[in-house]
């Protein structure tokens, strides 16, 4: 099941490839895959290009898969592992959802943080408080590590 | 309560655009905020806006604070969200109070069944399950729409769905479904089952496994489950689903597969292919040869050699095989001739689960409904279009949904027996090629028999093989003989005797001297009218092949009776050339037979072998049929050609019989001497005299 659904997701992916992302497998293994975001343009990682892996479980589409960046990013829902906060991915989890969705979800919350509910307290309390100093050194990072 | 804001009575103008509007544009509820609180945004704004409903309703939109009247957003929220009508004064109220909110917030349930209703009346809308849940409809399946979990669309595999019945109305494979539940059982805490899409409460585990019992997914497709069909296995080029027999797997891509018609046209060329005849056998490599069903061994024949007038029907197989004959041979009238039912109350096709399985959806009463001979059933427009229009087989085990009994039965069989003819004359070593083709995956419906009209081939099947096998036994008694001059033989046997008179006994010898390819379609030409008849006989439903030859009636005695008075021992020695002549015998005077006939006390004796005799008698064109005319009153000395019975007359003219040459009475003596040594016959040469005589 798992390796005939993601086997229909890359042919998918091939066929309506989602805007702003990429995402296929490395080398042989079709349970491991590498994906690319470009940053959004009305966000700080705007011109930046964040690379994720992305890890099936073997009970996929019944599982979420493992996502997380490689790529640093300043963002308050993403932690320096690249571990990424999304309720999608853990708990609101839906085998109606595929990758190609899952990056798409990604892209926004890169728009829209959810300060509400961080990973990274400290970059939330200054997206909160200081929305113009999270805009310097998100871009900052994005132009040092994104680009 | 009092209002902040005076019950308005008719709509403004400013907010009936709005309301206008918003039923036009595109918004999403980026987050619910609270009970009443919303976080919207408009498709292509940059900015979101944020709505509170209540008393009165706010929102963050320049427009709001501009005019003071309801906005689009809130608009959409009432009548979108909510599911207001536009005639609803509360849907212009400037804003709402408690009980009036909670009457739009409760409410939505129900006004949104009521609009599906007004939409599909007619509709069994009253099912309700135990909890008292209303079901709401099941959406309509576009093609392009996939399940949810295994993301294949549903139209494509057809597999049997459910519906989340109590939020969005999606189609999800019932299978797929039955996993997402088990896994969120196990999972999580209060081990609700949560629909895929919308996340709502899918109902109770046992209600998803009585549809699947209704559906009948549980229980194996068809009542009688063969191992060569692969179910759930559609071919990647015609569709068949499930694909029959020989099903082909690509080495290289992981879904691929295709059925053994399509394995032979060139399609998907560049992999190499795996096949297995049955499901439970491993997959074995396949070799192909593309642009034909015929055999590899035949094709190269026929590129090794020139091409006469006769390999003209074998052209015209290769280039039927390339032709796409997948298309449905089904007539209107054949389909209408198929039962049909009305959907009733209380009958099984309203439970929840069953459904037509071509358009996913459940059947609702008074619909009509086709029954396949396979005892499926079908939304009567869903089916006749599949029929008509794609397969002529049931959609989902791929049996055969014509009656058995079809009018058009004579024509393919002349062709495809024309077909058997011209391979069972290829040499012997095409023999070998068409065995070891067999074995590595290849063909033998390459003589010319479709697949899709396999029923209607049965017969002439049958025939080939029986011609495969009389060709064994005649090649158990005769070693050294070539099958094919055999089988030539086989077919001189058949002709009429109009083609035998060309032929003295010294050219068949020459003939069952040499295997030469050339020759013997040379001598196939000369023989293209009789072997019309050979068909022509075929046709008239008389299996002959059983009983070519006195020299197989005598293979039959000699198996059948221990007994017998017949030795037959000798017949093991003949070499090749005598044999042939023995053969041009018991064509020409088929005097052991008749003296078979003349002794009815001896064959009484030979007990069970009696019956094939007579059997053989009847069905056999020997000259003389002792039930129309008994022995004991016959004229020996002046025995005359009798007359055949009216099925026959047509092929065996009776006046060609004088026109037989005379036999050499010695050379005839001796060999019936050798055969029928033993045999206690009264007098053998009496008859062949008369032969002589006549």
């Amino acid at each position: 099941m798992a390796q005939k659904r993601i086997k229909k997701e890359l042919l998918d992916l091939g066929k309506d490839p989602p805007t702003n992302c990429s995402a296929g497998p490395v080398g042989d293994d079709l349970f491991q895959w590498q994906a690319t975001i470009l940053g959004p343009t009305d966000s700080p990682y705007a011109q930046g290009v964040f690379f994720l892996t992305i890890n099936f479980p073997t009970d996929y589409p019944f599982k979420p898969p493992k996502v997380a960046f490689t790529t640093r990013i300043y963002h308050p829902n993403i932690n320096s592992n690249g571990s990424i906060c999304l309720d999608i991915l853990r708990s609101q989890w839906s085998p109606a959802l595929t990758i190609s969705k899952v990056l798409l979800s990604i892209c926004s919350l890169l728009t829209d943080p959810n300060p509400d509910d961080p990973l990274v307290p400290e970059i939330a309390r200054i997206y909160k408080t200081d929305r113009d100093k999270y805009y310097k050194v998100a871009r900052e990072w994005t132009q040092k590590y994104a680009q | 309560m009092a209002r902040s804001v005076a019950w308005r009575r008719t709509v403004s103008d400013a907010c009936c655009w709005h309301q206008t509007q918003a039923l036009e544009s595109t918004l999403y509820i980026l987050r619910q905020t609270g009970p009443t609180g919303f976080l919207l945004k408009e498709e292509g704004e940059t900015k979101n806006v944020k709505v509170f409903l209540g008393d009165p309703h706010s929102c963050t939109c320049s427009v709001f604070r501009k005019e003071k009247d309801l906005c689009k957003h809130i608009c959409w929220l009432l009548l979108r969200k909510f599911r207001l009508s536009a005639n609803d004064p509360l849907s212009w109220q400037l804003g709402l109070v408690e009980r009036e909110l909670n009457e739009v917030l409760q409410g939505r349930n129900t006004a949104a069944r009521q609009v599906e209703t007004k939409q599909k009346p007619n509709d069994h809308k009253d099912v309700q399950t135990s909890d008292g849940r209303a079901i709401v409809e099941q959406r309509d399946i576009a093609p392009e729409d996939v399940c949810p979990i295994c993301q294949e669309e549903l139209l494509v595999k057809k597999h049997p769905v459910t519906f989340c019945k109590f939020g969005c109305g999606n189609s999800i494979h019932i299978k797929c479904m039955q996993v997402w539940a088990e896994h969120q059982q196990k999972s999580s805490q209060d081990g609700v089952i949560k629909c895929p899409m919308c996340r709502e409460d899918f109902g109770p585990l046992d209600l998803l496994k009585t549809e699947m019992r209704n559906a009948g997914c549980s229980k194996p497709p068809a009542p009688g489950l063969r191992l060569d069909r692969h179910v759930g296995i559609a071919c990647g080029h015609c569709n068949m689903a499930p694909i029959e027999g020989k099903c082909y797997r690509c080495s290289v891509c992981p879904t691929y597969y295709m059925c053994q018609r399509c394995f032979n046209l060139p399609v998907h060329t560049n992999h190499a292919f795996q096949f297995r005849q049955k499901c439970n056998q491993k997959w074995k490599s396949a070799l192909r040869t593309l642009g034909s069903s015929l055999p590899p061994a035949i094709v190269n024949d026929l590129v090794h050699r020139e091409i006469t007038e006769n390999d003209y029907d074998m052209l015209l197989q290769l280039e039927r095989n390339s032709e796409n004959t997948e298309l449905s041979n089904l007539t209107e009238e054949t389909i209408q001739a198929l039962p049909l039912e009305k959907v009733r109350e209380g009958g099984p096709l309203l439970a929840l689960g069953s459904q037509c399985r071509v358009c996913l959806r459940g059947f609702s009463l008074g619909q009509l409904v086709r029954r396949l001979p396979c005892k499926h059933k079908f939304h009567k427009d869903c089916i006749d279009s599949w029929l008509l229009h794609s397969h002529p087989t049931c959609p989902i085990d791929g049996l055969s949904a014509a009656p058995i009994v079809n009018t058009e039965r004579l024509k393919p069989r002349v062709k495809n027996l024309k077909n058997d003819i011209h391979i069972s004359e290829n040499n012997s070593e095409d023999m070998h090629g068409v065995l070891s083709t067999n074995q590595t995956g290849l063909v033998l419906t390459a003589f010319g028999i479709p697949l899709a009209a396999s029923r209607v081939s049965e017969t002439s099947a049958n025939s080939r093989l029986k011609v495969q096998r009389n060709n064994a036994t005649k090649y158990q008694l005769t070693p050294s003989l070539n099958s094919n001059v055999q089988l030539q033989l086989l077919g001189q046997q058949f002709t009429s005797p109009s083609s035998l008179v060309g032929h003295n006994r010294n050219s068949l010898l020459r003939e069952t001297s040499t295997s030469n390819q050339q020759r013997v379609t040379a001598k196939h030409k000369t023989n293209s009218e009789g072997l019309r008849e050979q068909v022509g006989y075929f046709n008239s439903e008389i299996n002959l092949n059983e009983q070519l030859t006195g020299q197989h009636l005598i293979n039959l005695l000699q198996n059948h009776s221990a007994g017998s008075t017949y030795r037959v021992s000798e017949l093991r020695r003949l070499s090749a050339s005598s044999m042939a002549s023995v053969e041009s015998d018991t064509r020409e005077g088929r005097g052991q037979l008749r003296s078979l006939k003349r002794r009815p006390r001896s064959i009484e004796r030979q007990g069970p072998s009696i019956r094939d005799v007579r059997r053989v008698q009847g069905e056999l064109y020997l000259g003389n049929n002792p039930l129309l005319q008994p022995p004991i009153t016959e004229n020996l000395a002046v025995r005359k050609p009798p007359l055949p019975d009216k099925t026959r007359s047509r092929l065996f003219k009776p006046t060609l019989w004088k026109r037989l040459p005379p036999l050499n009475t010695s050379l005839a003596h001796a060999q019936a001497d050798m055969k029928l040594e033993g045999s206690a016959l009264d007098n053998s040469s009496v008859e062949l005299s008369d032969i002589h005589e006549d």
